[in-house]
């Protein structure tokens, strides 16, 4: 479809209220035009040597015209207002939706960057096509369309000169839209290409002030900024005719009208009275596509918005729930794992990271996998929770192949401690809470005692309630991977994957996370991804990746003797 | 007359504006050429539909086809030089825009260089340049679409209610009142506007937030089945901004209102009072067309300045970001002439060594004192927050000490060009930033004039030359691209391989938190061996395996330093150190 008509599918659901805002639209024209016609008829009436007691009425219609207008100008403002939000906020709970479904799979090809413009500046740049150009253009054709027909049954003549106008001024942006809009998209995107260079540059002084590189990357991005200006310059002239091009309709079609009017009166083609009223209905006419321009122009940027937004709602997914799947209850007290020949690769093949991995995880055992960063260990746990589907072979949990659950069922069952762990803009209890909405106050706190994060809550501001994330309160990685621990606590899901979970913290912390952790794997089938010994020594079996591949297995022992990759691997860690 | 400016500015509660026009002095020529441009197009655009009216009387009147058809010609000619004026208008708007879009990108890089890396830290992190230059654009608009057409807004009126003036004296006595009112309209509902403003902005930005957490958490949403929640989140979120975004609209309505209905009662007033004027025999009846024409004109700049009003207080609020900037004093002043150009054994010493980073702040050392003797590596040691990265930012000159002097070979590094003692240092930092350029220029940077085979000699030394190669674009590949996914220890070894090409006598090193993987680390300790030989080393250590390499430990408790020895020593001492260490020594198996 039609990129154009494409983004009309946005206006579902709000399309009532886009038409009340036309009707008010067209509501406040008509006053417009009830306000010309009363003028006109003044000014026959002064013309014919009236009294003032003749004029007196109609200025008193004019008046009760503007109030009337008045109350219609405020609701039209809230109106769109209220459109504008509704239509946005549902976008952007659509898109963030559709997001959710993709699954964090999709960000491993897509920088998160990227999607973040197209979340929140795109969203954004399209508000002034679809709530303000569309009701305004409605408004335009269908208000200046009845006067356009109105003068024209006054008189022919003058009706077509008004008409010629009206179309060179809708159509002309119409027609040579692509090119304008390569044009002025064009110099957007140098802008902001320039724009994030600058930002690049600034985030980066204190490592370019080390190497005294500042100065010459200040000069490279002047003079990069001076060239960007020039182009910018060279395209506009060609820009600035599309408005040109459509005031000059709009302008000379009201002022020959209104002349060529005044011409027929002269040779008695037209009775004089209508030509007052031709002089200030040519006004109204044009009064619309002074905003129709300004918001078509500013339409552009969404216009390039959209194509980011309409590639994400159309990326196929990743990862498909079965529609029959029904919920499938774990018998066994504990779960079991099992890998028949999986083979994966990232980017939709071009990036090996696991070849024909079989394996099979016991109930109630607790693994490790080891291996170079690389090797494939992360990727099993992505696989695990089915950010990927494999290409090749299958995975089993309780003997049932992960692809017959429902995502729900799934997810529900394992609890993961990544390596680094996101907190949410919200209170501590909120961000505990994402594990388990309905745990109560004791419980969290049960949890944050047990993962070792109870004493350094109780020390924040507010406890509990003190807001943490990117706009809060900032923890260090030791007291977010404990805040990651409590999480699990919290959701005591009998699958339990430990993702590298102690990497990113320091010594002091580590000591308390470790004794945080072991407590964790009490009761559970656990695997680790693992790359310090103290973790992997405990583990019942040592999976050891390395190329992709499974090339190990057994107790610590039993590979230290065996003399190979673990072997290699321990050596290295020694030296 | 400056006195006189700031003053009326005042009077409006405008003053920020003032200080942002001393800003427009050297684009006075775009901007007059703008300004007389955009009175033309707005006279203009009077001039052509009055011209009309007036042929309307003449026709009503009675007058002749002749009458007529001469003004024609000029009429289309009024009509294509409002274009022409209206083209010429944007075009040195623009172009006063986007110039001073380049002076103010140049003039805020030039500033934030002069500062860092005080003010960034202080500010937390590199939102801020992204909020800058978001910043800057606002200002464009109110250079190049306020500023101007506000000098427009009040030179045509003029000049419209002269020439009524010219029809009746009374006509221009009776509109006066109204542009006036029309005029201060805005400020009724400044503070209203303002209050509303701020608040719809922080409720989008907590929306915005809101959306970027769902991006950013994606994992934890989707691994914990928090998808619902979430939505729940969101949604709140979006009801609290439609909210206030619903009473900033009321507001903006009411304005709107009030703006229309003042400028309507104004040409109803016209009308009445000139029909009155006519019946009186004032004026010739031909000109009543005229005089309604150029009433219902005479508003239309004014509306489309009061409108831009609106936006005053977000571009105060952007003016306000900017100054701060660009006035913000630099923290250490570039004084010294001296330099150790040459020199090859170097000594650093801190000398009773106190420094707080305001006034107000607690001391994060206290007169610290330690030396790193010529060729030694120096493990600074303690727990996080006691002053050990304050420590290396001091002796780069991030900042000044407030007590006591760090020397390299005795000199003060106050007494050298900042330039000089730079010269001498390479930094490895904890977490290096790499631009958005090909990996050979982001190694390059440390020294532009190195030779492709200097570059990939400095990452061979540094272990990285092989990752680089296995990269579909090898040292071209971009940095910055999508896909390019670089652990923390490659990361650190591209830094290792810049401070290779730098070559400089002193080496500073702030240890990574993280721990690598084994093959990692063991790569990382071999580059930084090679990288440290010869060279006076200060390191910023987390790891046993760093603590027993060091030729000596400084420990730092509370700002002071506590202990000094090697480690063989400390832990012989069994003191503060040796508490420390068995702490770790448990978890710890490097």
């Amino acid at each position: 479809m039609n990129l154009y008509f494409r983004l009309f599918t946005f206006l579902k659901g709000a399309r009532g209220q886009l038409a009340l805002k036309i009707s008010i639209g067209l509501f406040m024209m008509s006053t417009y035009v009830g306000q010309a016609f009363a003028t006109a008829a003044t000014m026959r009436r002064v013309f014919g040597g009236g009294s003032v007691d003749e004029i007196f009425p109609l200025l008193l219609v004019i008046a009760v015209l503007i109030v009337i207008r008045t109350f219609l100008f405020r609701i039209d403002e809230i109106y769109g207002k209220k459109i504008a939000c509704h239509i946005k906020n549902r976008l952007r709970e659509r898109l963030l939706m559709r997001l959710m479904d993709l699954g964090p799979g999709y960000q491993e090809n897509y920088r998160s960057g990227n999607l973040q413009s197209v979340l929140i500046d795109g969203v954004e740049s399209l508000e002034p096509f679809l709530t303000g150009y569309i009701p305004q253009l409605l408004v335009s054709l269908i208000g200046s369309g009845a006067v356009v027909i109105y003068i024209w049954t006054l008189d022919p003549i003058v009706g077509w000169i008004t008409a010629g106008g009206l179309l060179i001024a809708v159509g002309a942006p119409q027609i040579g839209s692509n090119f304008f809009k390569r044009i002025i998209l064009e110099y957007w995107q140098s802008y902001a290409k320039l724009n994030a260079q600058y930002i690049d540059g600034l985030q980066g002084m204190t490592t370019l002030k080390v190497f005294q590189a500042s100065k010459i990357k200040g000069q490279e991005l002047e003079a990069e900024a001076k060239d960007v200006y020039r182009r910018s310059m060279k395209s506009l002239g060609a820009s600035l005719l599309d408005s040109a091009i459509v005031k000059w309709g709009a302008a000379a079609g009201a002022a020959f009208a209104t002349a060529v009017g005044a011409l027929r009166v002269t040779t008695g083609n037209l009775p004089p009275q209508h030509l007052f009223v031709i002089l200030f209905l040519t006004v109204e006419c044009f009064r619309p596509l002074n905003d129709l321009n300004r918001l078509w122009h500013q339409s552009f940027l969404g216009f390039a918005a959209a194509r980011g937004i309409f590639n994400l709602l159309d990326e196929p997914l990743i990862v498909e729930e079965r529609n029959d799947s029904t919920s499938i209850a774990i018998e066994a007290s504990l779960p079991e794992l099992t890998f028949k020949e999986v083979s994966f690769a990232y980017s939709g093949g071009k990036r090996p990271a696991v070849k024909n991995v079989s394996f099979h995880i016991k109930s109630g055992e607790k693994v490790a996998f080891v291996g170079k960063s690389g090797s494939g260990k992360s990727t099993i746990v992505q696989l695990i929770m089915r950010f990927f589907d494999p290409q090749s072979g299958s995975i089993l949990l309780n003997g049932e192949d992960i692809r017959e659950y429902s995502f729900e069922d799934l997810r529900d069952k394992i609890a993961v401690v990544f390596q680094d762990t996101y907190l949410f803009y919200g209170t501590v209890s909120e961000n505990l809470r994402v594990a388990n909405p309905k745990a109560t106050q004791e419980e969290l706190e049960r949890a944050a005692q047990l993962a070792g994060a109870h004493e350094f809550i109780a020390e924040l501001p507010q406890g509990y309630d003190t807001v943490i994330g990117e706009r809060g309160i900032r923890l260090s990685g030791g007291q977010k991977q404990r805040l990651s621990i409590a999480r699990a606590f919290l959701k005591d899901a009998p699958l339990l994957i430990l993702d590298e979970a102690t990497s990113n913290v320091d010594a002091l912390s580590e000591e308390k996370i470790q004794h945080a952790l072991e407590h964790l794997m009490k009761n559970k089938t656990t695997i680790l991804i693992a790359h310090r010994l103290s973790t992997i020594q405990s583990a019942d079996r040592i999976f050891v990746m390395d190329d992709q591949e499974l090339k190990e297995e057994g107790n610590h022992q039993e590979l230290l003797f065996k003399k190979g990759f673990y072997a290699q691997l321990i050596k290295a860690q020694h030296e | 007359m400056k006195k006189k400016g700031i003053i009326i500015f005042k009077a409006l509660k405008l003053e920020g504006f003032y200080g942002l026009l001393s800003y427009l002095k050297p684009y006075q020529k775009g901007m007059t050429l703008s300004v007389i441009s955009g009175t033309l197009h707005h006279l203009l655009a009077i001039l052509g539909p009055a011209l009309g009216a007036y042929l309307v009387g003449v026709a009503v009147g009675g007058g002749e086809r002749s009458d007529i058809v001469t003004y024609l010609p000029l009429l289309g000619i009024l009509v294509t030089g409002r274009v022409l004026m209206h083209y010429s208008d944007m075009w040195f708007a623009h172009e006063v825009a986007f110039r001073i879009l380049v002076d103010f990108r140049v003039k805020l890089y030039a500033a934030i260089e002069r500062v860092a890396p005080a003010y960034l830290l202080k500010q937390r992190s590199g939102e801020l340049a992204a909020t800058l230059m978001a910043d800057t654009e606002v200002l464009e608009w109110f250079f190049a679409h306020t500023a101007g057409a506000f000098l427009v807004a009040v030179i045509v009126p003029f000049i419209t209610l002269a020439i009524l003036f010219q029809i009746h004296w009374a006509l221009s006595l009776v509109l006066l009142p109204f542009i006036i009112i029309l005029f201060s309209i805005p400020f009724w509902f400044k503070k209203e506007a303002d209050r509303g403003g701020t608040e719809t902005r922080v409720k989008l930005a907590a929306v915005h937030g809101e959306a970027i957490d769902g991006i950013q958490g994606l994992r934890e949403i989707v691994s914990f089945n928090f998808g619902v929640g979430y939505k729940k989140r969101l949604r709140k979120f979006s009801d609290d901004l439609y909210e206030s975004q619903l009473s900033y609209g009321k507001r903006m309505g009411l304005e709107g209102a009030f703006l229309n209905a003042v400028s309507s009662l104004g040409i109803v007033t016209i009308l009445g009072f000139s029909a009155h004027l006519i019946l009186l025999g004032e004026i010739e009846r031909q000109w009543l067309p005229v005089i309604m024409i150029l009433a219902a004109n005479i508003f239309s700049p004014i509306l489309e300045v009061t409108s831009m009003g609106r936006n005053f207080s977000i571009i105060l609020a952007a003016a306000q970001r900017v100054a701060g900037v660009l006035e913000t004093k630099e923290i250490v002043e570039d004084q010294g002439m001296k330099n150790l150009e040459g020199a090859e054994k170097l000594k650093i010493e801190f000398r009773e060594v106190s420094f707080a980073y305001e006034s107000d702040l607690p001391l994060v050392l206290n007169r610290a004192s330690f030396q790193v003797n010529p060729g030694e590596t120096v493990a600074l040691v303690g727990e996080s927050g006691v002053g050990k990265t304050t420590s290396i930012n001091l002796l780069q000159r991030f900042w000044d000490v407030d007590g006591g002097k760090i020397t390299i070979n005795g000199i003060d590094i106050r007494d050298l060009s900042i330039d000089a003692l730079r010269s001498l240092i390479t930094v490895v930092p904890q977490d290096i930033y790499l631009f958005n350029m090909s990996i050979r220029d982001n190694i390059r940077l440390s020294n532009p004039n190195a030779t492709h085979q200097e570059v990939e000699e400095a990452a061979k030394a540094a272990y990285i030359h092989e990752f680089i190669m296995s990269l579909p674009e090898g040292y071209d590949t971009n940095t910055g691209e999508r896909g390019l996914q670089m652990s923390g220890g490659q990361r650190q070894r591209l830094a290792i391989a810049r401070a290779f090409l730098k070559n400089s006598p002193i080496l500073i090193l702030d240890e990574a938190l993280s721990s690598l993987d084994t093959e990692n680390e063991r790569l990382l300790q071999q580059s930084l061996n090679n990288l440290r030989k010869g060279r006076t080393t200060l390191i910023v250590a987390h790891r046993l395996s760093t603590f027993r390499e060091a030729d000596g430990l400084v420990v730092l408790q509370n700002g002071k330093v506590t202990e000094i020895g090697n480690h063989a020593a400390l832990v012989e001492k069994r003191g503060y150190y040796f508490e420390l260490i068995t702490g770790q020594l448990s978890s710890i198996a490097v």
